[in-house]
């Protein structure tokens, strides 16, 4: 029926991948941030033609799901990359691109527009007062910026932004359909080598619900730290 | 890009589109039914059934769908079978609905709890204490008040929904995706790029068409109600003030 | 007409009402006063059942209810037969201001929607919001939201109506327009149980004043007897905050 040792083995085998897993979800929700500050900028400052294709791109991006995108761009990125080396000279062999990189690449695309918004929100919650009183006090743009809003715009995101981690982490499991073996390709590989794939799939759960329970807990933590002395 | 034949395969992928329509709709009202009860029974703070409940709706929020549906693809039968009924099989396209169901239920309890938690005490009382019965209470202040909380959330729900619909060719539903990937091995993988482009199109379709149907739903809140009398009280003022000059 | 024995509510480890008994007559106007946290409002909620006593009987009317073994339908029964007006006035934020008044007679007394509007107009005609029938709650002052909230419950024609401090949540202008609205609701004789603070409005109105600190009925009496006769401490002390200006206490009275 059930093969408690398959099982039990499973967690054991699949935990290895976990390490590997955070990291890139960690990379991948840094670069969205970093795309989705850039995206909130050019629609802060209304950045003429750039603002109207932001929104557009929003909506396609909200209305494909990760997996299409994905298989988009395993098509469409290195035929892209192979015309534009093309026609600069550049040697360069489409098949040799590390899956891994293009993964990478679509979910920061993907999620970076959730993170302007996150980005957005946190900015318009700091208090207006707070960068006030910092200009009446002689602070230049980028010091209030730096010393005021982000510290406080930072506290105001992180639920948010680590809500965004797992949701990365979760959404990787699409990854093993590129070759790019996350928690959930390492329960597939053990299942086909096992034949055993109910248990193999069993201990992949557990092990992503003690991961968010784990990373919740952790992040409530540092959360409730970085709020002493608000209340 | 080859234009002419994503026009030409269009048709081919919208004849798969039912199944997809099937399965989200299905998904999505049995879920919502799910929810209901879950989240009925989560506000009762009952001593056994809640943390069990609790317990479903963070399992169900920490593991990735496409776990989910393979857990049921595969696991629903060996507990059928341990039940001690002769179950086979369950196809494909029954699991996908069933994994998405019991993933909705938690997923839009976790929508449904905090909206109607945050219709005030104070609605309950006035009603409680001019002789409503809970029934009543519910239909006529409760229900109104949470709907406009909870709709943009459900609206989410059902585009993630949908997304989560183009996984389920890894059962092996021949959807759009599944048709897809037919296709392609019939032209040797050539013309990806235009057939997920238009694979890509179509859901966006989809999710708009969504989007629009929950735009029309709010229309019907109290919020918006609010909002159209205003705008009415303003362009009549405006209008009197005219005809004086 | 309401006649309250020997309430005890207790909330954790606090005793909040340690026995009260409580008399109330047909018309009389009854005003709860006291210090805050003492029980005061938690004693008018018990009345329609918002608060659950641990002990105690109520009479009203008809009805004879023993709080320790109170049913479903005799909880339904005792809100019929009252109407609350709340601090924060809680009306109905989805429903426009007829329909916060006609909807409680059609759902809890069954009344056609002609008769229920002509009640509602009736009433809310008489709190002078004839023109704002169409408006809803939040587009509507604070002093405007609790007259409408005054007619909703006397469109159902309670045979008490709790007023639970109804101007404690007003900007201090809004105040008299509804006292004006309470003191015509007293003029019409209906039986009233007001919580407040405003003590000039209580001595004025009121046929029975009951002075509670720290769960219990320290004095109760009319107002003239409350206001200016007593000769207990604590009554005095309370009431001196109010400068009342016809209380004199001696600094001994006070410490003793």
């Amino acid at each position: 029926m059930f093969d408690i040792g398959v099982f039990l083995n499973g967690i054991v085998e699949i935990s290895k991948v976990v390490p590997k897993t955070l990291l890139l979800a960690m990379f991948i929700l840094l670069l969205a941030l970093i795309m989705g500050a850039f995206i909130y900028l050019i629609v802060h400052y209304k950045v003429p033609i750039l603002s109207q294709v932001i929104v557009v791109l929003q909506s396609f991006l909200r209305g494909t799901p990760n997996v299409v995108l994905l298989f988009f761009m395993f098509a469409a990125l290195p035929e892209l990359l192979t015309s534009i080396t093309e026609s600069l000279g550049i040697p360069f062999d489409a098949n040799k691109i590390e899956p891994v990189f293009i993964v990478i690449l679509t979910f920061s695309i993907s999620l970076s527009v959730f993170q302007s918004e996150i980005i957005r929100g946190a900015i318009l919650s700091v208090d207006q007062g707070q960068n006030e009183a910092a200009h009446s006090l002689g602070y230049s743009f980028w010091q209030t910026f730096r010393k005021v809003t982000l510290p406080q715009a930072l506290i105001a995101a992180f639920p948010d932004i680590m809500n965004s981690l797992l949701v990365i982490i979760k959404g990787l499991s699409l990854a093993y359909l590129f070759t790019v073996i996350d928690i959930l390709g390492q329960a597939k590989l053990l299942g086909g080598f096992t034949q055993r794939y109910l248990e193999a799939f069993a201990a992949a759960a557990i092990i992503y619900w003690v991961l968010c329970v784990l990373l919740t807990k952790i992040a409530n933590k540092i959360e409730f730290k970085m709020r002493e002395g608000f209340n | 890009m080859d234009v002419a034949y994503m026009i030409e395969i269009f048709p081919k992928l919208i004849m798969t589109l039912p199944i997809t329509l099937l399965i989200i709709v299905v998904s999505a009202i049995f879920g919502l039914l799910l929810s209901i009860g879950v989240t009925y029974l989560r506000l009762k703070k009952l001593i056994i059934i809640g943390p069990i409940l609790e317990t479903y709706v963070s399992f169900m929020r920490s593991t990735p769908i496409l776990i989910q549906l393979f857990l049921v693809f595969y696991g629903l039968p060996v507990l059928m079978n341990s039940l001690g009924f002769n179950a086979g099989d369950f196809g494909a396209i029954t699991s996908s609905i069933i994994a998405l169901i019991i993933f909705n239920g938690a997923y839009l309890s976790e929508i449904l709890r905090p909206a109607y938690l945050s219709v005030e005490r104070g609605q309950h009382e006035a009603a409680d204490s001019l002789g409503y019965k809970p029934i009543e209470k519910f239909r006529k202040v409760i229900f109104p008040q949470l709907a406009p909380i909870a709709l943009p959330g459900l609206g989410n729900a059902i585009i993630y929904l949908v997304h989560d619909t183009s996984l389920v060719f890894t059962l092996g539903v021949v959807d759009i995706m599944g048709q897809a990937k037919l296709m392609l091995a019939n032209t040797y993988g050539e013309n990806k790029i235009e057939m997920y482009l238009a694979i890509a199109i179509m859901y966006w379709l989809v999710c708009l068409s969504s989007d629009r149907i929950i735009k029309l739903l709010e229309h019907f809140t109290y919020l918006k109600r609010i909002k159209r009398k205003s705008k009415v009280k303003k362009t009549k003022v405006y209008k009197e003030s005219v005809s004086i000059q | 007409m309401l006649s309250i024995k020997d309430l005890r509510l207790s909330f954790k480890d606090n005793e909040i009402l340690k026995g009260i008994d409580l008399e109330v007559n047909k018309g009389d106007v009854v005003t709860l006063i006291g210090p805050s946290g003492t029980g005061k409002t938690t004693l008018l909620r018990c009345i329609n059942y918002l608060e659950k006593p641990a002990k105690g009987n109520i009479i009203l009317d008809d009805l004879n209810i023993d709080y320790e073994k109170i049913t479903k339908k005799e909880i339904l029964a005792l809100r019929r037969k009252t109407a609350m007006v709340f601090q924060q006035y809680n009306l109905f934020k989805n429903k426009t201001v007829i329909e916060n008044v006609m909807e409680p007679q059609m759902i809890v007394q069954r009344k056609s929607r002609k008769e229920a509007y002509e009640t509602s107009v009736e009433q809310l005609d008489k709190v002078g919001l004839i023109d704002k029938l169409e408006s809803y709650p939040s587009q509507l002052s604070g002093g405007q939201q609790q007259r409408v909230s005054i007619a909703r419950a006397l469109a159902l024609k309670p045979e008490v109506v709790l007023f639970d401090e109804p101007t404690s949540a007003l900007d201090p202008e809004l105040v008299g327009e509804v006292l004006k609205v309470i003191e015509n609701v007293v003029s019409t004789g209906m039986t009233i149980v007001l919580v407040t603070h405003e003590m000039s409005f209580a001595q004025k109105i009121s046929t029975k004043i009951v002075f509670m600190d720290k769960g219990n009925i320290v004095e109760e009496g009319s107002s003239k007897s409350i206001f200016e006769d007593s000769t207990n401490a604590r009554t005095k002390e309370f009431l001196n905050h109010f400068n009342t200006n016809k209380l004199n206490v001696t600094k001994e009275e006070v410490y003793a």
